[in-house]
């Protein structure tokens, strides 16, 4: 009978003897919430180019955004007055091709050695050497390119600024990208996999052939994107291996071998004193966003579905 | 090493090939700008660092200008970036509702792809007349008296233009970074944290930021690499001329500039190429170096992953 309640004391105590400051507790709210709109704000701003760009990029040149400025050579004076960058979009694709031709075979393969071949040692110093050159400035590799593809004098190929030295340093910059992703990809595969193969009694190209390639398909695919996503956007490497044509190459080396570019294209109107070159390399901008962003959408979304197939199995 | 009996063998020698083709990459940069700088360095020596005087037609060189150029626009671009990244990072990890990252995570990761002369453009056209008719007409009436912010020339173009934009362009490397060393925190620290009666707020002071400090670092020591390089933007905005900037708003050149105005004109003359060459090598020392303080500390905070925005867009 005379037993006290248990809980009605605990409750009393625990009311008594715990401190609260209510002030102290507000003011870190406070604090808590102003922390939290500085970073919607440095959101904000942060996010507000994204946007910004492709809207003034759109506003300034929506009267260019046509199919004749995509499908005629630039005419008129100055250059590019009339007509439009059919020679910066068709010199894209010869870029985009001699980069790759170089850049496919060198960065898939390297990364296929490193993870199936490769030991510690090995891949750790490969590992770093791409690293390193994906942080090379652009403009180091133009000059790079510049004496080992382009010069008439001296060392080197003596391509003349043309389609392929500039292709070429383009690939270079391709190459590291694509390693680092491909060995990425491969390693991503789970190991009972490729083990699965081989202890079937296939050798390693076999199980490259029928296994790795099979399930890295969709990282490899993201490395290539990646990679000309990245090239697609570089100027400073052309200015001293490719420059700039205003017509139609006529071959891929030599005079006459040089090629459109669009990002050169937009950094020469840039410089040029002509509105009518500024609205143009404002429509020319929209439209290489528009290739950048598309590759970027079609990335990821090779991204998402080769982890869905992954799951899938 | 190889055995051509066995297939694999052959396939490996194959393979290595290509990775014998990467390593003679990397070494053909580093050979070529010391084999075609060496002139130079011979010739100038050390104090071609600290010489002001850049003047081809009595073949004086120095890069004193240049480097002090670069060095202005990076670190003018690291201070507006590193506290706006920090801030999103933050934003993206631990407040922005859990449906909604995805989506603002690609918009940040969507500025690391837009190329450098869009940027530039984007520059001419919008930043630069917003300088030109907003910004530098109110410092010249109200802090005028200050040196550092002093107004020279009322043109829009300068250091303060260039390292606006180049502050977009490295913002998306930090932020990025930042995201993933936060969410490399263990959740169970934080949740202690919380169950103590912790705001958000001192989670990510107390426990977040001091666990993912190392990693935030290494991301700032990228976008430095970043910035030192950037080249076209830069040459679009920065004023070109070879003087050193006294104030926030005055004109400058910086090394990536003049090697994109002047190299091909510079190849007529031996000494002159050499001498750019040897700002070349300057700029590739400088992002080697970093590069290697930047991933090695990345390397053991978010282990060897890549996030899409390392990869900058030309």
């Amino acid at each position: 009978m005379n037993e006290p309640d248990k809980n009605k004391i605990d409750k009393e105590d625990f009311h008594l003897n715990f401190p609260i400051n209510k002030g102290y507790i507000k003011r870190r709210k406070i604090y808590n919430n102003i922390a939290f709109i500085l970073a919607v704000v440095a959101f904000i701003i942060g996010g507000f180019p994204v946007f910004h760009i492709v809207y003034s990029a759109f506003i300034v040149g929506y009267k260019y955004l046509n199919w004749h400025f995509i499908s005629t050579l630039p005419t008129g004076f100055p250059i590019g007055a009339q007509g439009g960058i059919l020679n910066a979009i068709v010199g894209d694709l010869y870029l985009i091709v001699i980069a790759s031709c170089l850049a496919l075979p060198l960065g898939i393969g390297s990364g296929f050695y490193l993870s199936l071949f490769g030991k510690k040692g090995i891949n750790s110093i490969i590992r770093l050497l791409n690293e390193l050159m994906v942080g090379i400035p652009s403009v180091v590799w133009g000059v790079m390119g510049f004496y080992v593809l382009s010069t008439n004098a001296g060392l080197g190929f003596h391509f003349g600024f043309s389609a392929l030295a500039g292709g070429l340093t383009l690939g270079f910059i391709m190459t590291p990208i694509i390693t680092l992703l491909t060995e990425q990809a491969v390693n991503r595969i789970p190991a009972s996999y490729i083990e699965g193969a081989l202890s079937m009694g296939a050798t390693k190209w076999q199980a490259t052939k029928s296994v790795v390639v099979k399930a890295a398909m969709g990282g490899i695919f993201t490395g290539i994107l990646l990679g000309v996503l990245n090239i697609i956007g570089q100027t400073a490497p052309l200015l001293f291996t490719n420059y700039y044509n205003t017509g139609m190459p006529t071959g891929i080396t030599g005079p006459g071998g040089a090629v459109g570019d669009l990002a050169m294209l937009i950094f020469i109107y840039i410089h040029e004193p002509s509105r009518i070159l500024h609205y143009k390399a404002e429509a020319a901008s929209f439209v290489l966003l528009f290739f950048v962003f598309a590759l970027d959408i079609g990335m990821r979304l090779i991204t998402r579905l080769t982890v869905k197939i992954f799951e899938f199995f | 090493m190889f055995n051509l009996k066995y297939k694999d063998d052959f396939y490996k020698l194959i393979l290595s090939v290509f990775i014998f083709g990467i390593i003679l990459i990397f070494l053909t940069v580093v050979a070529v700008m010391l084999y075609y700088s060496y002139p130079a360095i011979i010739r100038y020596g050390l104090p071609f660092l600290w010489t002001k005087e850049w003047n081809p037609p009595k073949e004086i060189f120095g890069a004193a200008t240049f480097i002090a150029g670069t060095f202005m626009v990076t670190f003018l671009a690291l201070i507006f970036a590193v506290p706006l990244s920090l801030g999103i990072g933050i934003f993206l990890e631990e407040y922005c509702p859990a449906f909604l990252r995805g989506f603002f995570t690609i918009i940040i990761e969507i500025l690391a792809g837009i190329p450098s002369v869009v940027f530039g453009v984007w520059g001419v056209l919008t930043i630069v007349p917003w300088l030109r008719d907003s910004i530098e007409p109110f410092f010249e009436k109200h802090f005028s008296y200050i040196p550092f912010l002093k107004v020279e020339e009322n043109i829009g173009y300068g250091i303060l233009a260039a390292s606006f934009v180049v502050t977009f362009m490295i913002l998306p490397i930090i932020a990025s970074i930042t995201k993933d060393s936060l969410a490399s925190v263990p959740k169970i620290i934080k949740d202690g944290a919380f169950a103590t009666g912790a705001t958000k707020l001192d989670v990510i002071r107390d426990v977040s930021l001091p666990h993912a400090y190392k990693g935030i670092y290494g991301g700032i020591v990228l976008g430095f690499g970043r910035a030192v390089g950037e080249t076209i933007a830069v040459v679009l905005l920065i004023g070109n001329q070879a003087v050193i900037p006294k104030s926030l708003f005055g004109v400058g050149y910086t090394i990536s500039a003049v090697l994109a105005n002047t190299f091909t004109f510079a190849v007529i003359s031996h000494i002159y190429a050499s001498s750019e060459v040897e700002l070349a090598l300057i700029l590739l020392l400088v992002s080697l170096i970093i590069n290697l303080l930047g991933r090695n500390v990345l390397k053991r905070v978010i282990g060897g992953k890549f996030s899409r925005s390392q990869f900058g867009g030309g």
